[in-house]
């Protein structure tokens, strides 16, 4: 994946390296999630996987172009017709997406640390190791 | 023609009532009189029962008008029949488990306006999760359900077992949307746009190699999967089922499951799949792309139920019990989603609406059993059926009918999934279904002859009564009729859920469909 070269003669990464990114966070955030045994770290492993979504999503969404028939609802344009030149390049799907996906995961990162914290109380650890009365 | 806000909230009453009762119970419960013992919770459930007739009005308004589907908010949200559905199962479910909550004691000190306004938004997200057709309404909706369901199974603060419980269902649940979420974010690189419509079209092109496929719809399986706890995503189920309230453990295994069938089959049907001929969905239904995901579903749905029934056999806590037999059921839901044909979906929906009775029932009565001053082990079950002759046939038929047998509506229901299989040609996976259907009868006879056979009394009067009240026999009562009525007189059921598939087919274009 050679770095492609823009007209002022600096470096630009193409789609591939983003991409790399992302599945690199998402490496670490599984692995994180798997080896941690505090109940605080597996959820920054979560985090970090749903930030992998993110990079994806952002990445996506500046190289990827929209499909050419699809407009806003119910308006059809004309074939051959670049929809990111019609309504404002460039397309914005996936950074809506990506900042619901960041919404998300702050509601979902305070209600399990507000978990957590019902844990320390009523059992003295966040070891999720520790968290086993229930077998079988 | 796009229609304006006001317009397209129109069609959604149920869920803008469902958010105003919300609003109502915080403001009562903030600003309300100090003492208002039974007020919150008679206000959701009144909120709830208005919400459920909104859902039939709204049926019968789709029905009348012959319209088969409304799209909202930029093809985002879609109102049909298969969406009312799940919203009338959705409905039904959690307005029998707020009655029978309103009289759970410890939730009552516990707080109330807490435990009815998460109930009603996570109603609010599995309606959501019924019709929407677009990736960003998918996450959003399907979280609106699982954020509170994490604080709901930890409701008891003060429980071990229900902070447990809530750990573990916020780890694995958070992990696994976030896997769901990188997933779609793969569907809509290769779409370039995150309708279902668009990304179905970017399939049907053959832009990308199974490979890729097959990655980006197992990462997204992996979200469904949790929702519904088919293997090998349902670890956490037991321990969640067995440690949360049980008034939670009751709407988790039919409400929540029932939205995540109805992601489940929106998504792979809109998606993966298109019927053979639009004017017949019940007909079979042709893959979209490569059409190997049928096997690998239906690999899913032999291991999911093969392992909730064998888990349950050893199992001496009745909720633990049914929270396996919850997981095998997701088994045998899923076998009419491999069928590839509206027959298959038909099956489904009638199952999941039979299921929703006679799981809440089960579920219901262990309430019932634990606020008589009983408990959740099997022991405490012993000679039931002579200290509450009502309680113990209710749980007896329950049972039976989870076991599918006739005439009970379980065998209606597992008939059906049995014939859409046979009909497509899946006959090794209707016999290993029907063996596993066999097994289960083991554990679900085993409660029955505890209840019945165990801690028999010598005399008449050594019959130690255990008293339910009547609250609890009238709700228990609402569902043991649909168990044993559609058990014998399906066809209206059926109808329904025939109607339903009708317009579960794949988006159409938007040009051809908004605003009409």
């Amino acid at each position: 994946m050679p770095l492609a070269v823009a007209a002022n003669n600096m470096p630009v990464a193409s789609l591939e390296w983003f991409l790399l990114v992302g599945a690199f966070l998402f490496a670490c955030g599984i692995f994180t999630i798997l080896t941690r045994k505090n109940a605080v770290s597996v959820l920054m492993g979560v985090e970090l996987v749903l930030n992998a979504a993110n990079v994806n999503l952002v990445a996506f969404s500046r190289f990827v172009k929209a499909p050419a028939t699809l407009g806003p609802a119910g308006i059809e344009l004309p074939k051959g017709v670049d929809p990111h030149l019609v309504y404002g390049a460039p397309w914005i799907g996936g950074n809506v997406f990506a900042a619901f996906v960041i919404i998300l995961a702050a509601a979902e990162a305070a209600v399990a640390l507000g978990i957590i914290l019902g844990i320390y109380r009523n059992l003295g650890d966040v070891d999720v190791d520790q968290v086993t009365g229930m077998k079988g | 023609m796009q229609l304006g806000v006001l317009e397209n909230l129109s069609f959604m009453t149920p869920e803008v009532l469902l958010t105003v009762t919300q609003g109502a119970v915080v403001a009562l419960e903030v600003w309300g009189p100090k003492y208002k013992k039974g007020l919150v919770a008679r206000l959701a459930a009144t909120g709830l029962g208005a919400t459920l007739l909104m859902v039939i009005l709204t049926y019968f308004e789709l029905e009348a008008k012959q319209r088969t589907r409304v799209f909202l908010f930029a093809d985002s949200f879609v109102v049909d029949p298969f969406s009312m559905f799940f919203k009338l199962v959705a409905a039904v479910s959690a307005f029998l488990v707020a009655m029978f909550a309103s009289k759970v004691r410890k939730i009552e000190a516990q707080g109330e306006g807490e435990f009815y306004s998460l109930l009603l938004v996570t109603t609010l997200g599995v309606f959501l999760m019924s019709g929407v057709t677009d990736l960003v309404g998918l996450v959003v909706a399907i979280e609106t359900l699982s954020i509170p369901s994490y604080v709901l199974s930890g409701f008891y603060k003060r429980d071990r077992g229900s902070s447990e419980a809530s750990l573990k269902y916020v780890l694995f649940g958070a992990t696994a949307s976030g896997s769901m979420v990188l997933g779609m974010s793969y569907l809509y690189g290769l779409a370039g746009t995150t309708s279902f419509q668009g990304i179905s079209e970017a399939m049907a092109s053959g832009r990308a190699d199974v490979l890729s496929t097959s990655l980006m719809l197992g990462l997204v399986m992996i979200g469904f999967g949790f929702k519904i706890s088919a293997a090998p995503f349902h670890m956490w189920t037991p321990d969640v089922y067995e440690g949360s309230p049980t008034a939670v453990t009751a709407y988790l295994s039919t409400a929540s499951k029932a939205g995540g069938f109805a992601v489940l089959i929106r998504f792979f049907y809109s998606i993966l799949a298109r019927p053979e001929s639009a004017a017949n969905p019940m007909g079979p239904w042709l893959p979209v792309g490569d059409p190997s995901w049928t096997s690998l579903v239906a690999v899913i749905a032999v291991i999911t139920m093969t392992i909730g029934n064998l888990a349950a056999y050893r199992q001496t806590n009745v909720k633990r019990l049914l929270a396996y037999s919850s997981i095998a059921h997701a088994g045998y839901i899923l076998l009419g989603f491999v069928t590839l044909s509206g027959l298959g979906i038909m099956s489904m929906l009638f199952y999941i609406a039979v299921y929703v009775f006679m799981n809440l029932g089960a579920f219901l009565s262990v309430i019932a059993v634990t606020e008589a001053g009983g408990g959740e082990e099997l022991s405490d079950f012993r000679g039931l059926g002579w200290r509450s002759p009502f309680l113990g046939m209710a749980m007896a038929a329950f049972l039976f009918s989870l076991t599918g047998l006739p005439p009970l509506a379980g065998f209606i229901g597992k008939f059906y999934l049995f014939a859409a299989l046979v009909n497509q040609g899946w006959i090794w996976l209707a016999v290993i279904a029907a063996l596993n259907s066999a097994v289960s009868l083991y554990y679900y006879v085993k409660v029955v002859k505890t209840m019945y056979l165990e801690g028999i009394p010598r005399h008449q009067g050594d019959v130690v009564p255990l008293r339910i009240g009547t609250h609890f026999s009238i709700l228990l009562f609402i569902c043991l009729v649909p168990t044993i009525v559609f058990g014998i007189y399906w066809q209206p059921l059926q109808r329904l859920a025939e109607w339903s598939v009708g317009v579960s087919a794949p988006v159409e274009a938007p040009k051809a469909t908004a605003g009409k």
